[in-house]
């Protein structure tokens, strides 16, 4: 029987923003590319019916290419 | 690489194992042999038929500052070769190009097959091919495979373009292709 994963465990992506906090998000609109560089930290909350890891990430600014 | 009815059994899989479909149920990436680069993959770069790829690849580098950086190529761009090879052909003063200098390191990202190929790889400058193809050639030689699917969800398509002048472009690129595969 495969268990749930834990809060954030056992997922490189949360790993690696455990240990360096840069996220960098790209996103197809208007023809172009939107490249966002965000710093991303935990958050405190956790949800008994969402066995996932929350994070809130800032931009360090936005580039279209 | 997984075909259709491989996928679809793994999802009926996990739906015996799950109380519902809808249950989001981490599934680590799938590794692959190292070294190799998948048949699909291959495929898609093996610099033919470019007018039919219209999915581009997303590579990631680090740059200076550790920051990742996202670039996108085209099929019309990379050449898959024998030995885990894959060749790509850049702008010699771009970002990507000054992180390769720096650090050799870069991820290749395409959907194929319901999921996403990523493959790791190491990267090296070759010499400048030729100068109608005023480029610089790298050869990246793939270290790791891994292969991301959801129990809950197919890929269905990555980054798509549309050229707008196919019989231009499609000139390009086999310009670049011929370039890649003399470049030593």
């Amino acid at each position: 029987m495969q268990k749930p994963a834990e809060h954030g465990k056992g997922h490189q992506a949360a790993a690696n923003l455990a240990r360096d906090g840069r996220l960098t998000l790209t996103l197809s609109l208007d023809g172009g590319m939107c490249e966002l560089r965000l710093r991303a930290r935990r958050l405190a909350h956790s949800s008994p019916g969402v066995p996932l890891a929350f994070f809130e990430a800032g931009g360090d600014g936005a580039h279209a290419c | 690489m997984r075909s259709r009815q491989q996928l679809e059994n793994g999802v009926s899989t996990n739906r015996s194992l799950n109380m519902s479909e809808a249950e989001h149920v981490y599934t680590p990436p799938r590794e692959h042999s190292a070294g190799g680069i998948p048949a699909a993959v291959a495929s898609y770069l093996d610099g033919e038929n470019l007018l039919t790829k219209m999915q581009a690849l997303r590579l990631s580098t680090v740059d200076a500052e550790g920051w990742p950086h996202a670039a996108l190529l085209s099929a019309g761009d990379m050449l898959a070769l024998s030995g885990g090879r894959i060749r790509f052909a850049i702008f010699p003063r771009s970002g990507m190009a000054a992180n390769l200098a720096r650090d050799g390191r870069i991820t290749m990202s395409l959907s194929l097959d319901g999921g996403m190929w990523e493959l790791r790889m190491r990267a090296r400058r070759l010499q400048q091919a030729t100068p109608e193809v005023p480029l610089a050639c790298f050869e990246a030689q793939v270290v790791r495979v891994r292969e991301h699917v959801a129990p809950y969800a197919d890929v269905t398509t990555g980054i798509t373009f549309v050229l707008h002048d196919p019989h231009l472009v499609l000139s390009r690129w086999q310009r670049q292709i011929a370039a890649l595969r003399a470049a030593a």
